[in-house]
């Protein structure tokens, strides 16, 4: 849009008197409250091909069960101090039943309740006219997503999970619809105090918009922006656009979804997993 | 320090009446002007704080507001449809007027400041500067010169008839700034000096006789300078004695009450208004700051 441009263009320089981007006044523009929803814990499993590949022998219930023992682990809690779960999973047609078994096979009681969500990207039958484009970035990314797990960039966000496999991999590579999971504890910032446990991310806002099945892939382009006019943080909202419009090198540092897969119904939470692990490792400030 | 919040708008220009000292008049845009509809607030500063006299809404950002000189109720706005809005602040509803003749967003508006002429400038992203008088549906003229955005036009407190534009990299003939200019105002006790403000952060000051270099440069900004206003002036002095920083987010308006020495309204992307008055006299406004350079 004609006016973000401009506006961003406005804020391409700094004086020389600069400090980082996010003075401490910035920082202040969201009071924290005890109501505020605070992630706690975000972990994932590996990532395997679809259908053929590391985990084309294991259940969808071993995986959730994987990463629910994961976060619990690793925030110390036990499983009767969990309200509710949500699980997200757009390609098993026994989601219901999944989740369930799922939540049992890590140990819950029956009085945890849990409920699917299903959200479709809708995508598939018009990705081909895509691949002239997409071909070269994905050597890009995939490039990255093995550094980065040859340096252990992953290992905080990992939930190992032990399995069994019968075969080898098929040959033939396609976009990578992926096996996986990923889980992300929340609790209310006062509840997390309480408990002691680390804050990891705070929700400030969110954005859910629907973008036409032809030009998939694009979500986050409409959903962003939506979701940082909720949060009226205009800073932030200058900084995460300019972000996207640009460097490279700042985008997935270590591989998104074309490189690692794409799990049908868990992407959000292992992108979580991904940015707040990576954010941790880095340093700035979360909010 | 009085404050008002314009709550879900995003304050981009205000202006001081020139007929009542109390009163001032704020154009705020939705979605930080990005996107969405404008409100203008009329505000009076009363012993219970600032109350708003009147609001109006629009359905596309208002990025400036300028008081007319011989009517006190009388209001322009730039608008991000490209009209030039007039309003009455004795009218409940809606503007008295709209002259649409601008095709991009209209940045920048100003009434003139010397006697005997009433005209209004209107400074236009669609390069183009047009004259009005409001009692006509046309302009009177309209100025080509500028190959890029204008972002401010600003009339001379003291030579009838002239006025200064702000645009990328050139400001009539001057070549005032690396990158965008955003902002310009006139030394109200020097006819030929002029200040500027731009993306570089800095803020400078020109003689229009000797256009080639800066007569002095006023660093201490850390984003760029949004909207500069003039009212005292020591170049000797290159630092900022007083940084205010009672906003969160990008300070987009500022003004001086005429009336009463020294009190300034500004307002900023964080929803607040604020009055107050400062020990010093020389004000400039940053895109995340006040600034205060003075004597």
């Amino acid at each position: 849009m004609d006016r973000m441009q401009i506006l961003f263009g406005h804020l391409s320089t700094r004086g020389e008197c600069s400090v980082p981007a996010f003075t401490d006044v910035a920082g202040k523009r969201f009071a924290d409250t005890p109501d505020d929803v605070v992630i706690v814990s975000a972990l994932r499993t590996p990532i395997g091909k679809a259908g053929r590949g590391s985990f084309k022998d294991t259940f969808p219930d071993e995986l959730l069960a994987a990463v629910l023992s994961g976060i619990l682990k690793d925030a110390k809690i036990s499983h009767q101090q969990v309200g509710d779960i949500c699980v997200g999973c757009v390609g098993d047609p026994r989601v219901a039943l999944t989740a369930r078994t799922g939540e049992f096979f890590s140990g819950f009681p029956a009085e945890v309740p849990i409920h699917t969500v299903n959200r479709q990207l809708e995508s598939m039958s018009k990705y081909r006219t895509e691949r002239a484009t997409g071909d070269i970035n994905p050597k890009i990314f995939e490039h990255e997503a093995a550094k980065a797990t040859e340096t252990g960039l992953f290992k905080d966000e990992i939930v190992p999970v032990t399995t069994k496999i019968t075969d080898k991999d098929g040959n033939e590579r396609e976009i990578t619809v992926s096996d996986g999971a990923a889980a992300v504890l929340v609790a209310k910032r006062s509840e997390a105090e309480k408990l002691g446990l680390p804050i990891l991310g705070v929700i400030r806002s969110y954005a859910v918009v629907g973008v036409p099945p032809e030009i998939m892939g694009i979500g986050p382009a409409v959903a962003i922006p939506e979701a940082l006019k909720k949060a009226a943080f205009a800073s932030q909202a200058f900084y995460s656009m300019q972000k996207l419009g640009i460097p490279l090198e700042k985008v997935n540092p270590k591989g998104g979804a074309i490189a690692l897969g794409h799990p049908l119904g868990c992407t959000g939470a292992r992108q979580i997993s991904t940015l707040l692990h990576e954010l941790k490792r880095r340093g700035p400030r979360i909010d | 320090m009085q404050s008002f919040q314009t709550k879900a708008r995003h304050g981009y220009s205000v202006e001081f009446s020139p007929y009542f000292p109390q009163r001032f008049a704020c154009a705020a845009c939705q979605h930080y002007g990005i996107a969405g509809t404008g409100t203008l607030y009329v505000i009076d500063k009363t012993p219970n704080g600032l109350q708003p006299v009147q609001m109006y809404q629009w359905n596309d950002g208002l990025f400036d507001v300028t008081w007319a000189e011989n009517n006190e109720n009388v209001l322009v706005t730039a608008t991000g449809d490209g009209a030039v809005l007039v309003w009455d602040t004795q009218q409940e509803r809606g503007p008295i007027k709209a002259m649409k003749e601008h095709t991009k967003e209209v940045y920048s508006v100003h009434w003139s400041q010397t006697r005997n002429e009433h005209l209004v400038l209107s400074g236009s992203w669609d390069t183009m500067i047009k004259l009005w008088d409001i009692g006509h549906n046309q302009s009177l003229k309209t100025f080509r010169g500028h190959t890029y955005i204008v972002y401010s036009v600003r009339w001379s407190p003291h030579i009838p008839g002239c006025f200064a534009s702000a645009s990328e990299s050139a400001q009539n003939t001057i070549q005032a700034h690396n990158g965008e200019i955003l902002t310009c105002d006139w030394c109200k006790y020097d006819q030929f000096i002029i200040f500027t403000g731009g993306v570089d952060c800095a803020i400078r000051g020109w003689d229009i006789r000797k256009p080639k270099a800066p007569i002095c440069e006023l660093p201490g900004h850390k984003f760029a300078v949004r909207r500069v206003k003039v009212l005292t002036w020591d170049f000797k002095q290159p630092q900022p004695l007083e940084t205010i920083e009672h906003h969160t987010e990008f300070v987009y308006g500022l003004d001086f009450n005429i009336h009463t020495p020294g009190e300034i309204v500004d307002c900023g992307w964080d929803e607040l208004v604020h009055v107050y008055t400062p020990k010093s006299a020389i004000i400039n406004c940053s895109l995340n700051n006040t600034s205060i350079i003075t004597l």
